[in-house]
């Protein structure tokens, strides 16, 4: 494979996964099949765990960042039914590290779990403020309307 | 006042801890949230806990 990363934390809300890109200027692409990577693997690393060579470049849907010439897949956890995200982080993928933080793609996952949490709470009726917390987290104060 | 407090880590990591409640009344209000959240269910007792709740209407919607 060339290098592809995949990401350990698994995204389960497909709403909060599209609000996270609304809010990093990200385009959530729904229902595309393939992702944009270099193509073929060139064996130079280890596959992913649970992907095969075959499942590289096929995903369920597509997140693009902007001024990257490759994509991030959603893959499907069949065990889980939450989504993996691969991508190639080579060449055109390094866009793709540079905007979210890392190979583990941290802002992105920050900003999934921020808006995981603000869809949950809103649900059960809680206002929901934000602030910014230590180390560059983020705080969600929940208070009973 | 009570409120729940949900901190996202830099790296997404997510802890929930529950302020000014009393007794378990905390771990019910957040318990809903953490399995919506699928955070593990580690839970540090903050001191409130061992206190005991005195008034009525401590249940949260779940």
């Amino acid at each position: 494979m060339c290098h592809v990363v995949s990401i350990k934390t698994e995204l389960k809300d497909l709403r909060a996964v599209k609000e996270a890109c609304r809010e990093l200027g990200l385009t959530f692409v729904e229902g595309r099949k393939t992702y944009a990577w270099y193509g073929a693997s060139v064996g130079d690393t280890a596959l992913p765990e649970g992907i095969t060579r075959e499942q590289l470049g096929h995903c369920e849907h597509v997140i693009q960042v902007p001024g990257a010439g490759y994509e991030i897949g959603l893959v499907k956890n069949p065990k889980t039914g939450g989504f993996r995200l691969l991508f190639d982080y080579w060449g055109p993928g390094k866009k793709i590290v540079d905007t979210l933080g890392g190979q583990g793609v941290p802002k992105l996952i920050q900003a999934y779990g921020i808006c995981k949490a603000t869809i949950e709470a809103k649900a059960r009726g809680y206002l929901v403020t934000r602030q910014p917390g230590k180390n560059g987290s983020v705080n969600l104060i929940l208070t009973q309307v | 006042m009570k409120s729940i407090v949900v901190n996202v880590s830099e790296s997404g990591e997510i802890t929930i801890e529950a302020v000014g409640f009393k007794g378990n009344a905390c771990e019910k209000a957040t318990a809903a949230l953490e399995k919506a959240m699928g955070t593990p269910g580690t839970r540090k007792k903050k001191a409130e806990y061992y206190q005991t709740e005195t008034h009525a209407g401590t249940k949260q919607a779940t």
